[in-house]
C-alpha cells in the first residue's frame, strides 16, 4: 500500500460509508414497526373485539344513542381525531376534534362523506382539501368514510377522522369498511338485482365470443354419439366443453399469454380428436421462450380450427396438423400448418378480406383484422397454399407492444 | 508456442457445431404434446438461469479474471465480485417490476414507462453503444485463444471467429437460445473448473500455491522452462539470474551489457531489452522476469489499484461499475421476459446468483496457481492465455485434454455472449431503425432479412473494432462497458421503476448525460493511449479511466432535477404503469384491455 | 339517493336474516370492493399500492445497503488492518477468503432473504385485498 494513498477520498469515503450505514439502520428498525403481520393473532382478536362491543348498539337501529355508543367504541379503539356516524344527511353521532362545529343532529360538513354516500363506496383523504370541510378552522386533516346500506341504497356512512394524511393505513381503511359492511349487514338486507344483473353481463360476453357455431354443433354431435357407446367419454367432454364455452366468453381486447392459448387450443383439439379419432394427428414444435409472450385472446384457436375445418375436414383419409411457434428475438413467429386440400389465389383473398363469407369462416378474418389493428398493418395473418397439398398459415407477435402486457 | 494443439483446434470446431446441434435439436424436437411445457408455464427457473448465467459469463471471466489475477494479484478480485454482486441489484431493484411490466427490451422500457416513442430511440443508441462496446473484449478473448492454440497471428483469430459467430447469428437466427446459452454455461462450469481441480491435486492444493505465490522470496520457475518473448520485450529481473539464450536476440542490458544467442547469460538485477524476438531457456529455480513481488501481489492495494496513485478511489469506482452495470445490460434483461412472472423472475435471478458465484470461485484459484506453476507469462506478455496454457501443465495425454477442454469453454464463452450482444444490437437495429422509423410497412420477411443485414453489419463493426484493442485488458474493456450501462440504463430503470415522479425529459436528460459522460470518459481514455502507469499521477485520471462513481451520481441527479423542474408532465396513467410493474399477477389486476 | 335516515330504520329480526341468503350472499360479494380500489386508482387504491411500493423499496434499499457496507467496508478494513487481514487460514489470508470465496455464499444468502421476504409481503398485500 502506496504512502501516497490520498486522506481526502479516504476521509470521504468513510463519511460516505457511516452515514449510509446509519440511514440503513434507522430504516431497518423504522421497517420493522410497520410490519404486520407481526402479533397477527393479537390483531384478528382485536378487531373481533371491536366488532363484538359495537355490534350489538347497531343491531337497534342507527339513532342517536346506538351511534353514540358505537363511535365512543370507535374512538377509544382507533385513538384518531375523531370519530363520526352519519345517517342519511345528519351526524348521529360524533366524537374528538372539531366537535364544535360538527353538531350531532345537524347536517354533515365535508365533502368527502356526500361523496361516499353519492359513490357507496369507502373513501378516502389524506388533505384538509380533500376531507373539504366547509369550516374554515376545521381541525380534521385526514379520514376515512365508509358507507352503510340496506336495501341497495346508501343510508349513512361511518368516518375517522386524522389530523395527518400518514395516519391513514391500508390496514385502517381495511377494518372500517368491513366494519361498515358487518354493520350494513346487521342493520338491513341487500337485494337479489344485482346477480340478475351479473347473468345478463354473461349473456352479452356469450354474444361476444368468437367460437363457430360450426364447432358447437359438431362438438354437441360427437358428445350425442358418445352417449350411449362411451358414457365416460361423453361427460368428460361434456365437462371440458363446459369449460372451453366458459374460456371463450372471455371478453374481445383482453391479453392472453401464449401459454394460455396453447392450453385453450389444447383443450379444444381434444373435442376435434374426438370427432376425428385416428384421422387426425397434431404435432407441437414450440419454442419454449416464447411461452410467457403477451398476446391477444382467441387468436391462435381460430387458426388451428381453420387448419382442421378447411384442411382435414374436406379430405378424405388420414391428416397431420403442424403447430410451430418460434422466438426470434423481439418477435414471436407462430404458423398452423396442415397437409389438406389447399387454397388456391382466389380463396387466400377471400379468406382474409371477406367478413361476411361464412364457406370460409370469420374467423380467420377477424384476426387477421384485428392483428392488423393492434400491432399496425405490417402484422396480420400470412397464408401461403398449394391447392392439394395443404396450407400454411403463419402470424408473427411482437413481444412488446407499448400498453399491452399480460 | 508455435506448435498447433490439434485436440484444441478440434474442440474449438466441435464446440461450435455443438452448439449448432443444442440449438437445432431444441427446435427440432417434435413435442406431441404441450401438456409439460403449459403445466410449467414456460421455461423453469434454473434452465433460465442457467441460460442467463451461459449469456452473462463472458471472455472477460473466463480468460480475463484468472490472468488478471495472475498479473496483478488481489485488487482484481473486485471484478468477479462485482460482477456477482450486479445480480443481486438486478434482483432487488429490477428483475420482478421489469418482467411484470412486459418489456422486452430496454427500449421497450423507455418507451413504454413514459408512452414516448422518442425516448425509445435515444435508448436504442445507448443499446448499440454497450453491446459494441462489450463486443470488443469477446473479440480480444478470440483473438488471443486461437494465437495460444495455434500460433496463427492475433487477427486472424478475431476474423475468423468473429466470421463464425456472425454466420451463425445471421444465417441461424439464435435457433433454442436457452438451450444453447444454458448449454453454454454448464461446458464453460466444466473448462474452468475441472482442469485446475486436476492440477491442484497434481501439484498441490490453493493454499499451498498462495503460500509460495505470495511469499517474500523472489518467484522462481519450478522447472526448466523455453519461451520465446517477441522484439522490444523488455525483461526486468528483481534478483541475479542465470538463462541461456536459444536463438534470436540480442539481449540488451540497461548496464550497455550486449547478450547474444547461444550465450549463457549471468544478468545482475535490472532490465534487458529483446532486440529480436528470442528463445530463452531458463532452469527450474531460477528468478522469473516481469514478476511481481510476492506479498505487494497478495494483498490489497497492488499495482493495479495504485497505478495511477488513488488506490481507495479506484477501488470504490471499479466496484460501483461492475455492481451497477449488470442490471443495465441489454443483452441479459431481454432474457428475464421469458420468466413467466415476476416471482419467477426473482427465483431466476437467485439461481443466477448461486451459478454465476460457484463459477467465480474457481478464476482467482486458476490465477494463483498460474503465478507460481507458469511464470513465464509474465515474461510473455500472454497472462491473459493462463486459462488456456495453464491445463496443457498436466502430463501427456491428460494435458491435452484439459487443453482442449478450456479451449472449449473459452470458446464457449465468447460464443454465448457474442452472440446475445449481436442479437440484442442487430435486434435493435432492424426492430427500432429499420421496422419502425425507415420503413413501417415491412413484411415479417422483409424484417427478418433486415435482422440479418443488421447482424453482418454489426458482426463486421465488431470484427473492425476488435483488431484495435489487443494492447487492452479484456477486463478493463469490459470495467468500460459496465460503466456506460451502469450511468445510463441502471439509473433510469431504478427510478423508472421506484419513483412516480420521474418525467420523460428527466429520465432521457439523465440516461444522455450518465451515458455520454461515461462514454466520453472512456474514448478519452482510450485515445490518450495505455491507462496503466504512462500518464502523470492525477485523481482526473482515475476519475476518467473509471468514471462510474461520478457518472451514476451525475445520471440520477439529472433525472432527479430534470423531473422535478418538469413536474407537470410525470405521464397522467403513472399510477397504473406502478401498479402493473409492483403487484403480484395473482391479484389478476394487471390484465389488459386493447382497444381494437 | 339517500332515502332513508337512521332515525327511521326499523330494528329488524335475526330471523330476518337467514331468511333472505341470498342478499347476505350478495353483501359478502362485495369483497373484492378494494381490490376494484385499486384497479381503478382511487386515493383509497394509492394508498395500498404505495404502502406495498414503499415497503418493497425499503426492503430493497436495507438489503442493498447492508451488503455495501459489507462490500464498502473492505478496503476500509484493508487500509487500516492490514495485519489483521493477513491472517492466513488453510493458506490464504483473511480479506483474500472474504473476497474470493465467502462473499458469494453471502450474497446469495442475503437475495434469498430478499425472494422470501419479497414474496411475503406480496402475499400479505393479496390477504389484505382478497
Amino acid at each position: 500500500m502506496s504512502s501516497e494513498l490520498s486522506l481526502l477520498p479516504l476521509l470521504l469515503g468513510q463519511l460516505i460509508f457511516t452515514a449510509v450505514g446509519a440511514g440503513l439502520v434507522w430504516l431497518l428498525v423504522a421497517r420493522r414497526g410497520r410490519t404486520f403481520s407481526e402479533g397477527r393473532e393479537q390483531a384478528i382478536f382485536e378487531a373481533l373485539q371491536l366488532t363484538n362491543r359495537t355490534l350489538p348498539y347497531l343491531r337497534r337501529g342507527l339513532n342517536t344513542h346506538t351511534a353514540g355508543r358505537t363511535v365512543e367504541v370507535l374512538y377509544g379503539y382507533f385513538r384518531p381525531a375523531a370519530v363520526a356516524i352519519v345517517a342519511g344527511d345528519r351526524i348521529v353521532g360524533f366524537i374528538g376534534a372539531g366537535s364544535d362545529h360538527h353538531l350531532v343532529g345537524a347536517e354533515y360538513r365535508t365533502r368527502l362523506t356526500s361523496e361516499a354516500l353519492r359513490t357507496g363506496r369507502t373513501v378516502v383523504g389524506r388533505t384538509a382539501a380533500e376531507v373539504d370541510c366547509d369550516h374554515a378552522r376545521c381541525p380534521l386533516g385526514a379520514a376515512i368514510v365508509a358507507p352503510l346500506r340496506a336495501h341497495r341504497q346508501i343510508v349513512g356512512c361511518i368516518k375517522l377522522y386524522y389530523y395527518d394524511g400518514d395516519a391513514v393505513t391500508p390496514g385502517k381503511i381495511r377494518i372500517i369498511s368491513a366494519l361498515a359492511r358487518l354493520m350494513s349487514l346487521q342493520m338491513e338486507l341487500a337485494d337479489l338485482d344485482r346477480k340478475t344483473e351479473q347473468l345478463a353481463k354473461a349473456e352479452l360476453a356469450a354474444l361476444q365470443a368468437q367460437i363457430s357455431p360450426h364447432f358447437i354443433y359438431n362438438t354437441l354431435n360427437t358428445i350425442a354419439a358418445f352417449i350411449r357407446t362411451k358414457p365416460d367419454e361423453a361427460r368428460r367432454l361434456l365437462t371440458e366443453f363446459a369449460d372451453f364455452t366458459r374460456r371463450s366468453f372471455r371478453r374481445r381486447g383482453e391479453v392472453s399469454t401464449f401459454a394460455q392459448e396453447l392450453e385453450f387450443v389444447h383443450q379444444y383439439l381434444s373435442f376435434e380428436k374426438a370427432r376425428f379419432g385416428d384421422r387426425l394427428s397434431v404435432i407441437y414444435r414450440i419454442d419454449p421462450e416464447v411461452l410467457a409472450t403477451a398476446m391477444p385472446v382467441l387468436v391462435l384457436q381460430p387458426l388451428v380450427e381453420n387448419a382442421i375445418r378447411h384442411g382435414i375436414g374436406k379430405k378424405p383419409g388420414p391428416g397431420k396438423v403442424v403447430i410451430a411457434a418460434e422466438d426470434r428475438g423481439s418477435e414471436c413467429w407462430i404458423s398452423v400448418q396442415d397437409d389438406g386440400v389447399g387454397m388456391d389465389r382466389d380463396q387466400i383473398e377471400r379468406v382474409l378480406n371477406s367478413r361476411r363469407d361464412n364457406r370460409f369462416g370469420v374467423g380467420l378474418a377477424n384476426v387477421h383484422e384485428r392483428l392488423r389493428t393492434i400491432y399496425g398493418p405490417q402484422y396480420g395473418i400470412h397464408i401461403e397454399s398449394t391447392p392439394g397439398q395443404g396450407t400454411r398459415v403463419s402470424i408473427a407477435i411482437p413481444k412488446y407492444r407499448a400498453g399491452l402486457a399480460a | 508456442m508455435p506448435q498447433i494443439h490439434w485436440l484444441a483446434l478440434l474442440s474449438f470446431i466441435g464446440i461450435a457445431l455443438a452448439t449448432v446441434a443444442v440449438g437445432l435439436y431444441a427446435t427440432r424436437v417434435v413435442r406431441t404434446t404441450p401438456d409439460f411445457l403449459i403445466a410449467s408455464r414456460a421455461v423453469s427457473p434454473f434452465l433460465n438461469a442457467s441460460a442467463i448465467s451461459g449469456e452473462y459469463l463472458s471472455a472477460a471471466s473466463f480468460l480475463g479474471v484468472a490472468g488478471m489475477v495472475m498479473y496483478f494479484g488481489y485488487d482484481v478480485l473486485w471484478y468477479p465480485a462485482g460482477y456477482a454482486a450486479g445480480y443481486l441489484f438486478l434482483l432487488l431493484f429490477v428483475a420482478a417490476p421489469l418482467r411484470r411490466f412486459g418489456a422486452y427490451t430496454l427500449p421497450d422500457f423507455a418507451e413504454g414507462r413514459f408512452d414516448s416513442p422518442g425516448f425509445r430511440r435515444i435508448a436504442v443508441v445507448f443499446v448499440l453503444v454497450i453491446g459494441v462496446f462489450y463486443m470488443l473484449p469477446q473479440m480480444k478473448g478470440a483473438g488471443l485463444t486461437f494465437r495460444a492454440i495455434t500460433g496463427a497471428p492475433y487477427w486472424l483469430g478475431v476474423v475468423l471467429v468473429g466470421t463464425v459467430i456472425t454466420l451463425n447469428v445471421a444465417l441461424g437466427g439464435m435457433k433454442g437460445i436457452t438451450f444453447v446459452q444454458a448449454f453454454q454455461y454448464w461446458v464453460k462450469m466444466f473448462a474452468i473448473s475441472v482442469p485446475i481441480l486436476i492440477l491442484a491435486a497434481l501439484f498441490g492444493s490453493y493454499g499451498e500455491h498462495f503460500q509460495r505465490a505470495a511469499s517474500d522470496a523472489p518467484l522462481v520457475f519450478p522447472r526448466d522452462t523455453t519461451f520465446t518473448i517477441q522484439a522490444g520485450a523488455v525483461l526486468e529481473l528483481g534478483a541475479p539470474a542465470r538463462f541461456q539464450i536459444l536463438s534470436g536476440g540480442p539481449l540488451l542490458g540497461d548496464d550497455g551489457a550486449v547478450y547474444w544467442a547461444g550465450q549463457e547469460v549471468e544478468a545482475t538485477p535490472g532490465r534487458l531489452t529483446a532486440a529480436e524476438g528470442a528463445t530463452l531457456v531458463f532452469q527450474a529455480g531460477q528468478p522469473a522476469p516481469n514478476a511481481p513481488a510476492g506479498t505487494a501481489w497478495g494483498a490489497p492495494f497492488g499495482r493495479l489499484a495504485t497505478s495511477q496513485g488513488f488506490p481507495l478511489l479506484f477501488t470504490y469506482s471499479l466496484m460501483i461499475a461492475t455492481i451497477f452495470g449488470t442490471a443495465g445490460l441489454p443483452h441479459i434483461l431481454v432474457r428475464f421476459y421469458t420468466n413467466p412472472d415476476g416471482h419467477a423472475a426473482r427465483r431466476t435471478t437467485l439461481a443466477v446468483l448461486a451459478l454465476t458465484g460457484a463459477f467465480y470461485l474457481f478464476p482467482p484459484m486458476l490465477g494463483t496457481v498460474g503465478r507460481v506453476q507458469l511464470p513465464e507469462l509474465y515474461a510473455t506478455g500472454h497472462t491473459d492465455t493462463l486459462v488456456l496454457e495453464l491445463p496443457g501443465l498436466a502430463p501427456g495425454l491428460v494435458g491435452e485434454v484439459l487443453r482442449a477442454v478450456a479451449v472449449a469453454g473459452a470458446f464457449a464463452a465468447f460464443m454465448s455472449t457474442t452472440s446475445g450482444l449481436m442479437v440484442a444490437v442487430a435486434g435493435a437495429l432492424a426492430h427500432d431503425l429499420y421496422a419502425r422509423t425507415l420503413r413501417p410497412s415491412a413484411t415479417a420477411r422483409q424484417r427478418q432479412l433486415a435482422f440479418q443485414f443488421a447482424a453482418l453489419g454489426t458482426g463486421a463493426v465488431a470484427i473492425l473494432a476488435g483488431l484495435q484493442v489487443e494492447r487492452f485488458y479484456i477486463n478493463m474493456l469490459v470495467g468500460w462497458a459496465f460503466a456506460i450501462s451502469a450511468s445510463s440504463f441502471f439509473p433510469l430503470l431504478v427510478l423508472g421503476i421506484w419513483w412516480k415522479r420521474l418525467t420523460v425529459i428527466g429520465a432521457a436528460l439523465g440516461t444522455c448525460i450518465g451515458g455520454m459522460s461515461a462514454s466520453v470518459a472512456i474514448l478519452v481514455t482510450m485515445w490518450r493511449g495505455e491507462s496503466l502507469g504512462l500518464l502523470p499521477y492525477s485523481p482526473l485520471d482515475t476519475l476518467l479511466a473509471q468514471p462510474a462513481i461520478w457518472s451514476i451520481p451525475v445520471a440520477f441527479l439529472a433525472m432527479v432535477l430534470g423531473s422535478l423542474a418538469t413536474a407537470g408532465t410525470i405521464p397522467a396513467d403513472v399510477n397504473i404503469k406502478m401498479l402493473r410493474m409492483h403487484v403480484p399477477e395473482s391479484l389478476g389486476l394487471r390484465t389488459d384491455y386493447i382497444s381494437e | 339517493m339517500v332515502q332513508e335516515s337512521g332515525e327511521r330504520a326499523e330494528p329488524r329480526a335475526a330471523g330476518a336474516l337467514l331468511a333472505e341468503d341470498a342478499d347476505l350472499e350478495a353483501l359478502l360479494i362485495e369483497d373484492d370492493v378494494p381490490l376494484q380500489e385499486v384497479a381503478e386508482q382511487t386515493t383509497y387504491g394509492e394508498i395500498v399500492l404505495e404502502d406495498l411500493i414503499r415497503r418493497q423499496r425499503a426492503l430493497s434499499l436495507s438489503v442493498a445497503g447492508a451488503f455495501l457496507l459489507l462490500l464498502f467496508g473492505l478496503p476500509i478494513f484493508n487500509l487500516f488492518f492490514p495485519q489483521l487481514g493477513a491472517i492466513r487460514i488453510q493458506g490464504l489470508p483473511v480479506t483474500w477468503l472474504a473476497l474470493a470465496i465467502v462473499i458469494y455464499p453471502v450474497l446469495w444468502l442475503l437475495a434469498y432473504y430478499y425472494v422470501a421476504t419479497a414474496r411475503k409481503y406480496e402475499d400479505e398485500f393479496t390477504d389484505l385485498l382478497r
